[in-house]
């Protein structure tokens, strides 16, 4: 594998620097519970010299950012499919339910007679409906 | 020039095709180029191998077209939901990010892959079956036809009937989702273990070796052919909406068991299934057709769709259908639908959006033999086998031909590469792996050793047109190998005692043993001087030297693997795999000679 391309763009390095706050914010939530003895206020002058420190060495610590960005995609399409669960079970399945009490089926599921339907035309071309 | 380009994607089988005024200029599936089997992702690649392939850029498009209305098909995804729900759940949550992240942005995300596309250039969307309809009728030879497409589900229909006359095609009745034809043979596909939208054709493969033992429980619980030509699935032995395995639990205990896994045995009961799917899915095609010449009273039927793939049907269609002469799209799957969107762009009335172009339909057809992809030139050839240290000849064509033809009375298996690439799932002689089909060892060996898959696979044989009825009980052309036609009796050798199962595919059935189904068939594609030339010669070449005018055509592939698009490809996939020659373009070059044994593949190995 080639190795990744050096960091030059001033948005790379304001990102990579950005991706080190996390673990500084949970050492101040930490903090804050009084969980770890380090005082809340030196943790909030720790971000900005933390988030330098990684702009100026932006290839030090970009193979945590990119494990970061992993971590977030692999957390995001969970908590995604979470919700979408969710959204089905609250939403969509009452829907469906009041529909197919109003005797609306948008499923032909009988099983006998003839399933031909009379085509209404194409449609424009222009739409994309 | 006013050129059109036409897309399909982002479900299976992604593909670009492009027209300049009207004709087909170039069409490329994404996986050749992306090395990945049945790639589903936007074509890029493929768009930009059309661009190239025309010397043109985006700013000269007159036009593109879409092969799917995108929010059509996204109101269909969320009533099918609304319809099953409660079940769906999971698929529900897996299948909406997709949509929303960017199934429905069409416009977008082609003008994003176009840079240079100018503002004014209509973006247009046809539905999923006018694609097919158009890929399958406006290339065709016919003034005038019937069409009939067939897949597994496009916004709503499943199936479609229309008219086709001059430019103008009529849609005249569908089916619609869930009952669909395509979906219960991919059902049957996931169930006896293969993977479904790329694994249908194995199943095809493998009905000859079973008895349709299953066609009545099949046609009483889970389709009812109707006798206006119509079907019902009964849903409660499938799950569509499962992308996986696409049966339910109900299925399992009627068929005798869970769903075979790849790497399980075959037993007898797969056999004898797919036997049973095939006859039901021969039966309702025949139903269609029937329903097709009553709504059209043509005499000539087009085909598209994914399951006018199934080349066994196809071939019961011409001899026992109503129509006097069929034309089959060669990229039937939705591959061929990024064609028929161009082509239903380029000949659309102006009132929808189209171009209204007048349509001349060409004595053959407007395919350009299927060969509609890229090529290099000899210098582009010879650089890369510079550059993996080959060792070759470059050789004067009548040189060639005789080289080969030598390589393959030895037995030896040859690697084809010659002029453009193959559009659609079949290699027609420009991407292909040949042998000697009366040799009876070939099949298993190009099976096993070679190609590295499934024993029980047959091989298709590609004959001279003009000699194809001395060989095979075809009446007219198959130049797509897109028809099964049985073996012509005289070269039948009769079989004393037939054996039951995969060891039928021991017994010599005919003098080309090596392209003889178990039942005598075989799956033909005639070739001609005009489509083929160099083919056509080699065939010729063969004869000469053997009296025999057939010879093995199979993919130039290995498991798992696209069709090779480039020398690369080629080389590496020659390497890695036990081909004995490999010709590209004027180079020939043998295996022992060469300094590699093996390579890394060039491509994205699947799961069956």
């Amino acid at each position: 594998m080639s190795p990744p391309p050096p960091v030059v763009r001033l948005r790379d390095r304001c990102i990579i620097g950005a991706s080190l706050l996390p673990p500084v914010a949970l050492l101040m939530l930490a903090a804050r519970a009084g969980w770890v003895p380090v005082p809340v206020r030196y943790c909030l002058m720790a971000m900005p010299l933390v988030m330098g420190f990684g702009m100026l060495l932006p290839s030090v610590f970009e193979p945590w950012h990119r494990w970061l960005s992993r971590g977030q995609s692999w957390l995001g399409r969970r908590l995604v499919f979470l919700v979408l669960l969710a959204v089905y079970g609250l939403a969509l399945v009452p829907i469906a339910l009041l529909m197919r009490w109003a005797g609306q089926r948008p499923l032909d599921l009988a099983r006998s007679g003839s399933s031909w339907v009379k085509s209404k035309g194409y449609g424009s071309l222009r739409d994309p409906f | 020039m006013r050129y059109v380009l036409g897309i399909s994607g982002l479900y299976h089988d992604s593909a670009a095709a492009l027209l300049g005024d009207g004709r087909i200029l170039a069409a490329v599936q994404e996986e050749r180029l992306s090395r990945r089997k049945n790639d589903a992702r936007f074509p890029l690649r493929a768009i930009r191998s059309c661009l190239d392939q025309a010397g043109i850029g985006a700013a000269d498009l007159a036009a593109v077209a879409f092969y799917e209305k995108p929010i059509l098909k996204f109101s269909r995804t969320l009533e099918v939901f609304l319809g099953w729900a409660p079940r769906g759940a999971r698929a529900f949550a897996r299948t909406l990010p997709e949509w929303l992240g960017g199934r429905l942005d069409i416009r977008g995300r082609i003008r994003s892959a176009l840079p240079g596309l100018p503002t004014g250039c209509p973006i247009l969307f046809t539905t999923h079956h006018e694609a097919h309809a158009a890929s399958a009728f406006l290339p065709s030879p016919f003034s005038e036809a019937a069409i009939l497409t067939v897949d597994g589900v496009g916004e709503w229909a499943t199936t479609a009937i229309a008219r086709g006359a001059g430019g103008v095609i009529d849609p005249i009745e569908e089916i619609r989702f869930p009952h669909s034809l395509g979906l219960l043979y991919s059902a049957f596909t996931a169930y006896c273990g293969f993977r479904v939208n790329s694994g249908e054709y194995k199943l095809m493969g493998l009905a000859p070796y079973g008895e349709p033992t299953w066609v009545a429980p099949i046609l009483d619980e889970l389709i009812c052919l109707n006798d206006d030509g119509s079907f019902r699935l009964n849903l409660e032995y499938l799950d569509p909406l499962a992308d996986d395995h696409l049966t339910h639990r109900r299925f399992h205990e009627r068929f005798g068991g869970p769903p075979r896994r790849p790497e399980d045995p075959l037993e007898r009961r797969h056999l004898d299934l797919a036997r049973s799917i095939q006859v039901v899915t021969e039966r309702a095609m025949l139903g269609l057709a029937r329903r097709a010449h009553e709504q059209t009273g043509a005499r000539r039927l087009c085909l598209a769709g994914g399951v006018a793939l199934n080349c066994v049907a196809n071939g019961r269609l011409l001899r026992e259908g109503p129509f006097d002469d069929l034309w089959i799209q060669p990229a039937a799957g939705d591959a061929g639908a990024a064609l028929g969107a161009a082509l239903a762009a380029w000949h659309g009335p102006l009132e929808r959006g189209g171009m209204a172009a007048p349509r001349a339909p060409s004595p053959s057809d407007a395919m350009e033999g299927g060969f509609l992809g890229p090529e290099e030139t000899p210098e582009a050839i010879e650089s890369c086998l510079k550059r993996w240290e080959a060792v070759w000849e470059r050789l004067e064509p009548d040189v060639l031909l005789d080289r080969v033809v030598e390589a393959l009375i030895a037995g030896q298996v040859v690697g084809w590469v010659q002029g453009r690439m193959e559009f659609g799932p079949r290699a027609l002689g420009h991407r292909s792996i040949l042998g000697d089909p009366r040799n009876p060892d070939m099949q298993s060996r190009m099976n096993l050793k070679v190609k590295f898959r499934e024993s029980f696979r047959p091989f298709a044989p590609a004959v001279l047109a003009e000699r194809s009825a001395e060989c095979f009980g075809l009446e007219g052309e198959s130049p797509y190998m897109l028809l099964v036609a049985p073996v012509a009796e005289s070269q039948r050798i009769p079989v004393v005692e037939e054996a039951e199962g995969l060891d039928r595919l021991k017994q010599r059935r005919s003098t080309l043993p090596a392209v003889t189904h178990v039942d005598g068939s075989a799956r033909v594609q005639t070739v001609d001087r005009g489509r083929n030339p160099l083919f056509h010669a080699l065939l010729r070449r063969f004869e000469s030297a053997t009296g025999c005018p057939v010879l093995i055509n199979t993919s130039f592939n290995v498991r798992g693997e696209p069709v090779v698009s480039s020398t690369d490809d080629a080389y590496r996939c020659f390497i890695n795999s036990r081909i004995d020659v490999l010709v590209v373009g004027p180079c020939f070059l043998e295996r022992d000679c060469q300094p590699h044994t093996s390579l890394p593949g060039s491509f994205e190995a699947l799961p069956d």
